[in-house]
């Protein structure tokens, strides 16, 4: 499998490291009334999607950016990736 | 070179003369008895011009076996390959490029080829039948270690391995291109043209020696020469494209996710060893934008009986033989065949000089231009007519017993040539889940749903014809490179027929009596088939696990087809619905040694080495993996009898004088940013947003569950300026969880942080004279005085001009510094300590002393941060920030793990001074049975503390903390080391902590 | 101990390694280049690019790409992550903090990274060997840069000027696993070194 770095451009499978389902860059707000329930579901429960996915990966053997992944399950067509980091961010080259 | 010595090689300058190198003859060895063939053989085609017909055993029945195929399908012909280190089983003589000296043995007989002993499994065939694994062996069980096991293994298992390490290399490489096509055939070739002229990067991949594919076995013209000299002319061009890469014998075996695919290179099987430097096999990893498969078709045998006795061989292998090897697999043949194709088969032998007794083709009436060819051969043709037994033994075929109408004739032959039509290589085409469709013109399977970016041309398609595969493969070419933006003016078809290919579908000769195999390789039955049937085994799949049909080497490449249809034929379902068995890469059968390439033994993951590494080796270290790096376990000096012993010596001498300890590996992370210190705040449960400039501080992380993820120090040495440490193990892991952190969870921060591990070698100097010997090592210009850096204190030092960091940091409990020196002056540097060690009668000390020290102090290690633990459990609860949110600080306070009943740190010593403790050991209440239920924790580690004089450990125990004193057992029933053991505090030696204030 | 008897020794990240020799139609010839200052940069904010613009009168390219300016080789190696090299003793991270003051993060990696530059007629077949990218000229252009791996060690890879010759970097721990995996892999096409 390649999975197409933004930074990188399109890389071998070998030089990512898979971590799961992008929600778990939703963190949830530790200070609400419910915060228990809410990092319960955050940690422990993940959907299971036969076909797209967003996933978080890791390109520790190339630019060390965490990438949100977007791969069908059924094929492993991997439809796109874009940088984790997006809200607030800013780019160092423009 | 006589024809004595080659009997059944055809005359040179004959109208069928072959194509090998006659004027390079090499001499090779089967079974031990000397033969010679020519450069351009296969062994089987050598073994077939020097007369040997019986090449080996089948794998259940012994049966004598020959050549049946000239290609990979080969299910029969598997030989020992070259001798002793080299020695590699199960290999196809069909394959095997003849060189000069090569050793070939015959396989799965005993005592020798030709009298075998467990031939005798013939007469006891009943047992052999589908599933008789699971049927014949079932009782007494107590006979299946003794008398079953052995039995079957002396009687199967076909090839040896060499027991010994394989002295050649193997290699992995990377390749590119825009378009991969697979196969040198009429239709890879007319591809890999058409993309390569455009201009776009061509990689073609052919996994036999020479291009050409069925074009170097057919008597077939392309503008008007022989076709061999197409594809001679066409590889030509090809190699001299510079955008173009020709890769002989490279046989791509799978289709990966992503347009991935797998190949591996032979470039060395065809000598007798590689040259220095160079492997024996490569595994290439090959992206393309595009891919043509042209991979062509295999042919289909008919099942009848007894075809499987030597001589009784593929139609289009008896054409390889004589065309591309000129060789004659047999003087007296008959043809049996399904379709228009196999009839070329009886014009070509009889061109080569053979006598062909019949063309037997089960269909009425056949094109007029077949029957007329063959009567013009002098050849018999009968039409309805079907081979129902042929009769032969080792020495090979006698007779080939047919029925017409009813009616059987008896036809003396020493070659019966079979075809049963052709089934396309659809194997790539279904390795990422398409799904092959029935054609009913072709009585096969044809690719179905391609992967993306793949494209089928030629017989791999179904396209038979020679025209068609030139046309089909010419236009899937140029559309390839198109896609990837390529493109070249249309050049002018080459001229060539489509010769007749009609078919009519013939699994088996059902009016056979006599054993007729399915798949040879694996001595399945067309009765296993039916038995398979009555017995409840029906689909596919069920059928192949429980026959073994399609199983090992060839993957039944000749079998699966006629199984799965005479299956079809029994259930009443239609081929489409019946389908295929999934398959999966290799499509053949590749080495593990060139999956793991260069990554073998010492080499099989990268290893790292500390500036200090040559010093360590020079001094006598006993090293130790720990993760990827190596470190030095402990110093042993002559004279010591053990490595206790030298752990013992290295603890007293830190704890009485001084020790230097190489701790380069632990993780270092150089963080910085306005926000630094608030990042630190979130992902550590305890407060760095107040630790001054200037200090360092023990920290502990946890992961979003609750659970300690990691420890380690660290240090401020500017408001926006940390740099943390991380456990040898873990530094790579949060290194990653830190970037999570940041870029996933709070990109708005400003920190930023990168590894600086490898700019800093860093040496743990402690022991009474720590300061002493740094004082001596700076000379007296710097302070190191308890109020110039106290415990808990860093500082930026220069050493000689050399910048250095020092930390007053102790894992050991003495009095103690970490000092870290850039990288290219490690070395330096551990020599120079080192030397004032010495002279202060201190001594290196490695991780096992470290373990020790800090089990008397103590410290939490790998052992007790298990990822079963939360902070509160190792002591450290308190730790935990009530004033704010950090990873993990949420899930931490779930009911069950603020439980004050979970097991916690605490010591243990033996009641039985100088007895033993063993880690893992479960700790039990006195007197209580050894059950589950009674568990009450475990002992996490264990060292013998020449401080107390005695073992000592560290467990973790219900209720831990309120029960020092109290006597408990110790289970350990794995290493027989029941014992009685004391808690205690963890701490065992200088509680008070006044030795590392000193 | 006497100062002088101190004088502290640097050793290179490939020492005892690489011994200079081989033959002279060698395929792959390979180069310490010891004589290095590397520092890591990454922009803290969005006026990084002003500051450089500032310092160097240059907009640095976005993307994995190497510019040279000042006798500072930059190699864009993540989305905010440049590496930095500069020959000779001066020391580069300190310039580096002074020019861009609080819009980076500088380390100073000197002694962090052994590099090598691999060049000769074989060198793309060498280093197919080892690095899953691909290095044709079509693909990996003269300002090209890799983050990427090598035989399963992290490395970064640039184009030095001339066209079959190539920069890799890589951490100072495992430059011996490195040098063991390029000195078999390049024996068949024959291996030179030469001091720098």
């Amino acid at each position: 499998m390649r999975i197409p770095c933004p930074f990188c451009g399109v890389r071998d499978l070998t030089e990512f490291t898979y971590l799961g389902d992008a929600s778990l860059a939703q963190r949830p707000d530790p200070a609400s009334p419910d915060a228990a329930a809410r990092f319960h579901e955050y940690v422990h429960l993940r959907d299971n999607p036969a076909g797209l996915h967003d996933e978080l990966w890791y390109h520790g053997g190339g630019c060390r950016s965490w990438l949100t992944v977007t791969r069908n399950t059924r094929t492993h067509v991997i439809e796109g990736a874009k940088l984790t980091r997006t809200s607030k961010s800013w780019t160092a080259t423009s | 070179m006589s024809d004595m010595a080659q009997p059944n090689r055809l005359p040179a300058g004959g109208a069928i003369e072959g194509r090998v190198d006659r004027n390079r003859p090499l001499a090779f060895t089967f079974d031990g008895k000397s033969y010679s063939g020519y450069a351009g053989d296969t062994l089987a085609s050598a073994l077939i011009a020097a007369g040997v017909k019986l090449i080996g055993r089948s794998f259940k029945y012994h049966r004598p076996r020959g050549i049946f195929s000239a290609g990979p399908e080969e299910p029969n012909a598997l030989i020992e390959l070259r001798g002793g280190a080299r020695r590699e089983p199960n290999t196809r003589a069909t394959t095997i490029e003849l060189y000069d000296g090569l050793e070939a043995a015959s396989q799965n007989r005993w005592p020798s080829l030709a009298f075998d002993i467990l031939a005798i499994n013939q007469i006891a065939s009943p047992l052999f039948v589908g599933g008789f694994y699971y049927k014949t062996f079932m009782w007494p069980a107590s006979f299946w270690e003794k008398v079953y096991e052995p039995l079957i293994r002396r009687a199967a298992g076909l090839g040896r391995a060499s027991e010994s390490p394989d002295p050649d290399h193997y290699e992995k490489a990377y390749a590119f291109c825009d378009v991969l096509v697979v196969g040198s055939g009429p239709a890879g070739l007319a591809a890999a043209l058409a993309a390569g002229r455009s201009g776009a990067r061509v990689i073609l991949c052919e996994d036999d020696a020479q291009l050409g594919g069925r074009l170097l076995s057919e008597r077939q013209t392309i503008d008007d020469a022989p076709a061999h000299l197409f594809a001679a002319a066409a590889g030509g061009e090809l190699r001299s494209l510079p955008n173009v890469c020709v890769m002989s014998r490279t046989q791509v075996f799978g289709a990966y996710d992503s347009e991935v695919y797998g190949a591996l290179e032979r470039v060395a099987d065809h000598v007798t060893a590689p040259a220095a430097g160079v492997p024996r096999q490569r595994f290439w990893h090959i992206a393309a934008k595009r891919c043509v498969n042209a991979m062509g078709a295999t042919e289909r045998p008919i099942v009848f009986g007894g075809n499987d006795r030597p001589g009784v061989m593929l139609a289009s292998a008896v054409r390889t033989y004589l065309n591309r090897f000129g060789v004659l697999p047999g003087r007296k043949a008959v043809v049996f065949t399904t379709n228009d194709d196999g009839w070329r088969t009886a014009a070509d032998l009889v061109a080569a000089g053979a006598q062909v007794e019949a063309v037997v083709d089960p269909r009425a009436s056949v094109d007029e231009n077949l029957t007329k060819a063959a009567a013009a051969g002098g050849v018999r043709v009968l039409l309805g007519g079907y081979i129902v037994n042929v009769t032969g033994g080792a020495r090979g075929v006698t007779s080939a017993i047919v029925s017409v109408a009813g009616k059987r004739q008896i036809l003396t032959a020493d070659l019966v040539a079979v075809s049963g039509g052709w089934n396309p290589q659809v194997a790539l085409t279904t390795h990422r889940g398409g799904k092959p469709r029935w054609s009913d013109a072709l009585s096969t399977f044809v690719p179905g749903d391609l992967p993306d970016g793949m494209t089928v041309a030629g017989a791999a398609n179904g396209d038979l014809g020679l025209a068609e595969s030139l046309r089909k493969g010419s236009e899937a070419g140029a559309a390839a490179a198109a896609a990837c933006g390529f493109s070249a003016a249309p050049a002018p078809q080459p001229r060539a027929e489509d010769e007749p290919t009609a078919v009519a579908p013939l699994w088996h000769v059902a009016e056979s009596r006599h054993k007729a195999f399915v798949d040879l390789q694996n001595d399945v039955t067309a009765d296993d088939i039916t038995l398979a049937h009555a017995e409840g085994f029906r689909s596919i799949e069920h059928l192949k696990r429980y026959t073994t049909l399609g199983m090992a080497t060839d993957q039944g490449k000749t079998s699966n087809l006629n199984g799965h249809a005479m299956m079809a034929a029994l259930t009443g379902q239609a081929m489409s619905d019946v389908g295929t068995i999934l398959s999966r890469p290799p499509h053949q059968p590749v080495a593990i040694g060139a999956f793991a390439g260069h990554h073998r033994d010492r080499h099989f993951r990268p290893t790292r080495h500390t500036a200090g590494h040559a010093w360590a080796l020079e001094n006598g270290a006993v090293m130790v993996e720990a993760g990827p790096w190596l470190r030095p376990q402990y110093f042993p000096r002559s004279g010591e009898k053990d490595w206790l012993t030298t752990v013992v010596r290295e603890v007293r001498t830190v704890r009485s004088v001084v020790g230097v300890c190489d701790v380069s590996t632990l993780g270092r992370i150089d963080i910085q940013g306005r926000d630094a210190a608030a990042f630190l705040d979130r992902v550590y449960v305890n407060t760095f947003s107040t630790l001054p400039v200037g200090k360092a501080r023990y920290g502990v992380m946890l992961r979003e569950d609750g659970f300690v993820m990691d420890d380690g120090t660290t240090s401020r040495f500017a408001e926006d300026h940390y740099v943390m440490s991380t456990t040898t193990a873990n530094a790579a892991k949060i290194m990653q969880h830190l970037e999570f952190c940041h870029q996933a969870l709070w990109p708005e921060l400003d920190v930023s942080m990168v590894s600086v591990t490898e700019q800093w070698s860093q040496y743990a100097v402690a022991g009474p004279k720590a300061r002493e010997l740094l004082m001596q090592l700076y000379g007296p210009d710097v302070d190191l005085s308890n109020d110039a850096l106290p415990y808990m204190g860093c500082r930026e030092i220069p050493l000689r001009g050399i910048p250095t960091r020092l930390f007053r940091i102790s894992f050991s409990g003495e009095l103690a510094y970490e000092l870290a020196v850039p990288a290219r002056y490690g070395a330096a540097v551990l020599e120079a300590l080192m030397a004032l060690c010495g002279a202060l009668g201190g001594c290196p000390y490695g991780t096992e002393a470290q373990s020790v020290m800090r089990i008397e102090k103590g410290h939490v290690a790998g052992n007790e941060l298990n990822g079963q633990t939360v902070a509160r459990d190792l002591g450290l609860g308190r730790m935990m920030s009530t004033k704010r949110d950090y990873i993990g600080r949420v899930m931490a306070g779930r009911p069950a793990l603020m439980a004050p009943d979970r097991p916690t740190l605490v010591g243990i010593r033996p009641v039985e001074k100088g007895r033993r403790l063993t880690a893992g050991a479960h700790i039990l209440p006195g007197g209580a049975a050894a059950v589950a239920a009674n568990d009450q924790g475990y002992v996490t580690s264990v060292a013998y503390s020449p401080t107390c004089e005695g073992w000592i450990g560290l467990a973790l125990v219900v209720n831990g903390p309120a029960r020092h004193g109290e006597r408990v057992h110790a289970f350990d029933a794995m290493r027989n080391n029941d014992q009685d053991v004391v808690i205690c505090s963890p701490v065992f030696v200088d509680p008070e902590g006044v030795r590392l204030r000193g | 101990m006497a100062d002088a008897a101190l004088q502290l020794k640097a050793r290179s990240a490939f020492d005892g390694l690489l011994v200079p020799g081989g033959p002279k139609d060698a395929g792959i010839v390979v180069t310490e280049r010891k004589d290095l200052q590397i520092a890591t940069v990454i922009a803290r904010s969005s006026g990084f690019a002003e500051a450089i613009k500032t310092a160097y009168g240059i907009a640095l390219p976005s993307g994995p790409k190497r510019i040279v300016v000042h006798e500072i080789t930059l190699l864009g190696t993540g989305p905010r992550a440049w590496f930095a090299l500069r020959a000779g003793e001066r020391p580069l991270a300190s310039d580096l903090e002074q020019s861009l003051g609080e819009h980076a993060a500088v380390a100073d990696q000197s002694d962090g990274y052994g590099v090598l530059r691999v060049s000769g007629a074989k060198v793309r077949a060498l280093l197919a060997k080892g690095v899953p990218i691909d290095l044709h000229p079509r693909a990996f252009a003269a300002d090209d840069v890799a983050v990427t791996v090598c035989s399963h060690i992290g490395i970064m890879l640039w184009r030095s000027d001339a066209d079959s010759s190539f920069d890799i970097a890589m951490f100072r721990s495992l430059c011996g696993s490195f040098w063991s995996w390029l000195s078999e892999s390049a024996e068949e096409f024959g291996l030179r070194v030469e001091a720098e």
